[in-house]
Formats: structure tokens, sequence, C-alpha cells
């Protein structure tokens, strides 16, 4: 089942054998290290489908009807990288805590970026905008704490592109904690 | 048989000079590896004459004035005449920085280094590129190594203070380092980046509980 997994071609028949091996694997209980990172590779690319999924849905009017539809397939994304997690594999764990938080990150763009109701006041408009941050800033702060986790965890030398990437984004969503420019001399003058 | 015995001493004077050319060339190779390791150890200033310093002063003035296609045909050109000038190295190492070409600049400023390996600029700027490719442990090394020959230098203060506030995550060290940029920064670095640091600074505290 492993072989399969790994050297199926093409997406539908790689997605298959993914959901297969993960299956074992969980019924099974292996645990042993092959089993462990297999099981993680495998879960990691069937949520990517959800991921895809939840990306791909944009928050319309009625808003509280497409955010509900959202929602779910938040919870979903949820369910499928605890899949990937629960094997305990660190650069896994990572990529898959990265993934959620990006996740988060893109529900509270989705919800500021969403379509507005027509024929409201100024006033109107002011407090519903209002409305939307109220409910994008928790989400927001979600997927700075999941970054955030990610970098907790880490040791010099030991940065995964998932760390990376979370650095990079904890730099844009909380610059003053995160963002550190560099500097350095404007030039080398001789030295004697 | 005779003839067999002349074929086996003529393979065996071959294999022989074989041998020794092997053994010379080692001999060879090693001489020059420790040239250069004594190279990087004794460094002496290479002397420029005076039209050379002033294409130098030049070469700078168009790095501060963002020229840098102009002072890049500088600095090479120096180079070509006098190529064991480490400041020339450094410089071209800072113009690939400032384009981004991280690989470009690691390998120049490098090369710097190798002719003068007690560069406090060519050290900060070799860390600073580091941090860059996000290797902090050889860019916390080359900062430290930098302040060892200048305790004084702003920027390796500056990244240490980064270093340890963000990617070590330890908060004394960072607020040293900190304190340390802004005790020597006043009058050099612009108010923005010593308010800045200052910021940075207060938020250690946040940090660390």
């Amino acid at each position: 089942m492993a072989f399969f997994f790994e050297q199926s071609s093409g997406a539908q028949a790689e997605l298959d054998a993914a959901k297969r091996l993960l299956a074992y694997i969980e019924s099974q209980q292996l645990s042993d290290a092959r089993a462990r990172t297999l099981g993680a590779q495998a879960a990691l690319l069937l949520a990517a489908q959800s991921r895809d999924a939840f990306m791909s849905l944009d928050l319309t009017l009625p808003f509280a009807k497409s955010l509900k539809a959202k929602t779910k397939l938040l919870e979903q994304c949820s369910a499928a990288y605890q899949r990937a997690i629960a094997f305990g594999i660190s650069e896994y764990n990572n990529a898959a805590r990265y993934e959620m938080a990006r996740i988060y990150q893109s529900l509270a763009v989705a919800i500021m970026d969403s379509e507005r109701p027509e024929g409201l006041s100024a006033l109107e408009q002011e407090q519903y905008e209002v409305l939307l941050e109220e409910r994008a800033i928790p989400i927001e702060d979600e997927a700075i704490a999941l970054y955030e986790q990610n970098i907790n965890t880490h040791a010099l030398g030991s940065l995964d592109p998932w760390l990376i990437e979370s650095y990079r984004a904890l730099a844009v969503l909380n610059p003053s904690m995160y963002h550190r420019p560099l500097l350095g001399p404007s030039y080398a003058p001789l030295e004697r | 048989m005779l003839r067999l015995n002349a074929k086996l001493s003529d393979s065996l004077f071959r294999a022989l000079v074989l041998a020794f050319a092997i053994v010379a060339s080692g001999c060879v190779t090693k001489q020059v590896k420790q040239a250069e390791v004594e190279r990087v150890v004794e460094y002496r200033p290479v002397a420029l004459n005076e039209a050379q310093r002033g294409e130098y002063r030049l070469a700078l003035e168009d790095i501060k004035q963002s020229k840098f296609a102009s002072a890049k045909n500088r600095l090479q050109a120096l180079l070509k005449a006098l190529p064991n000038l480490a400041e020339g190295y450094i410089n071209l190492g800072l113009i690939e920085l400032k384009h981004g070409k991280l690989d470009d600049a690691l390998q120049l400023l490098q090369d710097g280094l190798r002719y003068n390996p007690k560069s406090v600029q060519g050290l900060v700027l070799l860390a600073q590129v580091q941090l860059e490719l996000r290797d902090y442990a050889s860019a916390e090394a080359n900062y430290i190594k930098a302040l060892s020959y200048d305790p004084t230098a702003l920027y390796a203060h500056y990244g240490l203070g980064v270093i340890y506030d963000l990617y070590l995550r330890d908060y004394e060290k960072a607020e040293a380092h900190y304190q340390r940029f802004l005790d020597y920064a006043s009058g050099v670095e612009s108010e923005q980046n010593i308010k800045r640091v200052q910021v940075w600074k207060k938020l250690l505290d946040r940090k660390a509980s």
C-alpha cells in the first residue's frame, strides 16, 4: 500500500492511494517511524483538498449563509490537518499548523473583502464595517496564534520552509512584534 | 626475456615518475593551501596610489548616491589592478546585497574577508546576508566576531538584538544588544530607526511574559 502511495502518478490515483493508506495506518494503529511519516504525508495531501475547496469559496450575499458554508469547510480543514498532526512528525506538524494559520488568515481577509449589501446609508455602511472587523479580528488572532506556535517550537538552525513562511506571515500580521528590517553599513571605507 | 625485463623496467620507471609527480603536486597544493592560510592570518593593507585612492573615493560616492552600476565598474577595475583589496570585494558584496543577489553577495563578502578577516564592515555585511538566507547560527557567529574587533559596531548590536529577539528568544541578550545599539546610534542612525528599536526593546517585556 505504501508502495502504491509512493509510486502513484496522477492526482486522482495519488489521492486514492493516500486515502487507503491513511485509513489502514490509523485502523491498525501503526506507530513506527515509516508508518507515521507516510501517514502524515498522506494526511497532508488529503487535507490540501479540503484547503483548496475552502479557499475557492467566496463570501457572497447573503453573508450569514455563505459564512456558514465557509465555516463548515474550515472545520473540515481543521479535522484534516489534525489527522496529520496526530502522527507527531515535527516537520509535518509545522506544515499542518502553517496551512491552518493560512486558512484562518484567508478567512479574515475574505470577511473584510466580502460583498457589501446595497442601499446602506453612510452610517449603516460604517456600522457594517465595524461588524465585519469584529468578526475578522479574532479569526486573524487565531492565525497569529498558530504561526506563533510554529515559531515557538523551533531551535536555532532548524528552520524548515514552513517556519520561514510563518515568520514572513507574522512580520505582515503583527509588524511591531515580528517585522525587523535588517540594517547594515552603507559602505566599507579603506582600513588604513 | 630481456625484452620482457626491459618492458617491466620501463613500466616501473613510468610508475615511479607518475608517483613522484603525484607526490610533488600534493606538496605544491599543500604549499598553496598553506600560503592561503598565512595570507588570511597575516593581513597587510594593500597600498593604493593617489589615483587609485581617488577612484575608490569616487566608488564610495557612487554607492552613497545609489549609482551602483558605476560603483561596480570602478571597484571591478580597481580589483583588476589590486586583486587583494579586501574592501573592493566587500563593497561589491554590499552592492549585490542591495540588489537582493544574496548568493553573489555571500561569495564576494567571503572573498573580501579572506583578504582581511578582521574587516568589521565585511563581517557585519556577511552576517546580514546570512540572516537574509535564514542561516542564523552563522550570522550570530559573525556578528559576535565583528564585536570582538570593534565592541561599538552599531549594526552588529542591531543584528544580534534581532536574532535574540526573534529567532533565539533570549530576551535578556536582545535587550542588551538593542541598548548598545541605542547607546551608539545617536547622530549616526536615523531617528526613525532609533525610535523603532526603542519600541522593540519595550516589547521584549511583553514577549518575555
